[in-house]
């Protein structure tokens, strides 16, 4: 009885979680936002990719200044975090957020005189406004890059990123569903924690 | 046409009433992928792993380091070239018919000017290259990409793209004059080189995936689901953008 009072609670709870006002940018403000992350991520590009701790710091900056991190970390999870406590779901975002610093910070590449232009800005339903863009590079194809932005009522954040039409978002819940059809999310913080350990 | 392109004909006409049978997840990111062979695919995933990682990697760093970036890149302006043909028809099968012109006109400028397309004079001139496939072209008809499928050594595909490949294999220009005159075996060269070229491409990706995820094979297979979705979608219309995946709806599965 007490379990399924838990569930229904946390039900209701992640239903005024999701209901949370959010507001489409617009476009505008989108794009200026979406200059200024490239211009940081110029910035971490230009760090010698020996000065790796540097690039991680920078890296770490940008994330926890322009993402949604809370709302990234439980779209990933989806339905594993019912249930979870509040220590889990703290771990688990530690544990991530390090996985996504360590992977990007290290597979950015240098920078090597590669032009960031953003293409447009249009909003995707009442919630979120997406810029596409690319990244120009004299000998290599444009790399498209589209941004997702949100509104939660705590200013603009980005909420996922699709490099070549790939999303983060799903891509990492991709690669989590193993270890959580495994084990849970004990296990899948247990897998994280010991891929960051390793790299 | 001889009895095996027949037979192949039949299959290529049967094959799409099977994945519309089969299919059951859109094609857009974000969902649950439609991957009923999951045990069998993991185990070709693992084998092709192997094969990566003592044959065709190796070949592949050895492709790259023979042949520098300027060698490789008009390398691969002539094999899209020798693809154009096939792209013009799958873009105008597709209702994108200013994409077929283009792919024409690309044909016909690169295969002159631009020394058989080594040299991408066409880009210079505002014509962008047009690489379309009738995986591609199914997809656009509406038909989903139905159940995932790892091939031997050719790697992640879907019974849609598979489908797909056969109808390529069928109709394309260039690949047919060159079986007719006998050039089979330059036909062979071009798919391997292509191959190697991709394998280069993607070595960052490959490399990277291996290295920095949980489960190397469900990213592979997103990933691959993913890329098509978006090149079905052109990159153009924003209707049918990948961003269809609903992050809302993610929060609840």
């Amino acid at each position: 009885m007490i379990r399924i009072l838990k569930i229904i609670i946390m039900s209701i709870a992640l239903v005024f979680y999701i209901l949370k006002p959010s507001f489409a940018i617009e476009e505008t403000e989108a794009v200026k936002y979406i200059e200024n992350v490239g211009q940081q991520a110029i910035n971490i590009l230009k760090t010698p990719i020996e000065n790796l701790e540097k690039r991680e710091l920078l890296f770490e900056k940008m994330l926890d200044n322009n993402f949604d991190k809370k709302l990234i970390h439980r779209a990933v999870l989806g339905k594993a975090a019912r249930g979870a406590s509040k220590g889990q779901l703290v771990r688990f975002g530690k544990a991530f957020d390090k996985h996504i610093v360590k992977v990007y910070a290290s597979q950015l590449g240098v920078y090597s005189n590669q032009l960031f232009i953003i293409d447009k800005a249009y909003k995707k339903g009442k919630k979120d406004t997406i810029v596409s863009s690319h990244i120009e590079h004299e000998t290599a194809p444009p790399l498209r890059i589209d941004w997702r932005l949100r509104d939660r009522g705590e200013g603009t954040k980005i909420i996922d990123i699709a490099i070549e039409g790939v999303s983060l978002l799903a891509t990492k819940r991709a690669d989590f569903g193993a270890s959580i059809k495994k084990g849970g999310l004990h296990a899948l913080i247990i897998d994280l924690e010991n891929k960051n350990a390793q790299n | 046409m001889n009895t095996k392109k027949i037979s192949m004909a039949v299959i290529f006409l049967v094959l799409p009433v099977f994945f519309y049978g089969c299919a059951s997840s859109p094609d857009t990111a974000g969902k649950q992928e439609n991957d009923p062979f999951e045990s069998f695919n993991r185990q070709i995933y693992s084998f092709n792993e192997g094969a990566d990682e003592y044959v065709i990697g190796p070949i592949a760093q050895g492709y790259r380091y023979i042949f520098p970036d300027q060698v490789r890149d008009s390398i691969r302006n002539f094999l899209l070239n020798l693809k154009t043909p096939m792209s013009a028809i799958n873009a105008t099968l597709q209702g994108d018919f200013e994409r077929g012109v283009t792919a024409v006109g690309r044909f016909g400028i690169n295969s002159t000017i631009g020394l058989l397309g080594f040299f991408d004079v066409a880009n210079y001139i505002g014509l962008e290259p047009v690489d379309e496939d009738f995986g591609q072209t199914l997809g656009a008809w509406g038909i989903e990409p139905g159940p995932y499928l790892i091939l031997p050594i050719l790697g992640p595909t879907s019974t849609r793209d598979l489908g797909g490949k056969v109808g390529d294999w069928l109709v394309d220009p260039v690949g047919l004059y060159l079986i007719r005159e006998d050039y089979e075996d330059f036909l062979l060269a071009t798919k391997v080189t292509k191959a190697l070229d991709t394998r280069v491409e993607l070595d960052g990706v490959i490399e990277g995936t291996r290295e920095n995820s949980l489960d190397p094979y469900a990213i592979m297979r997103t990933m691959y689901l993913q890329r098509r979705a978006r090149l079905i979608a052109n990159e153009e219309s924003e209707e049918t953008s990948i961003y269809d995946i609903d992050i809302d709806v993610m929060l609840l599965e």
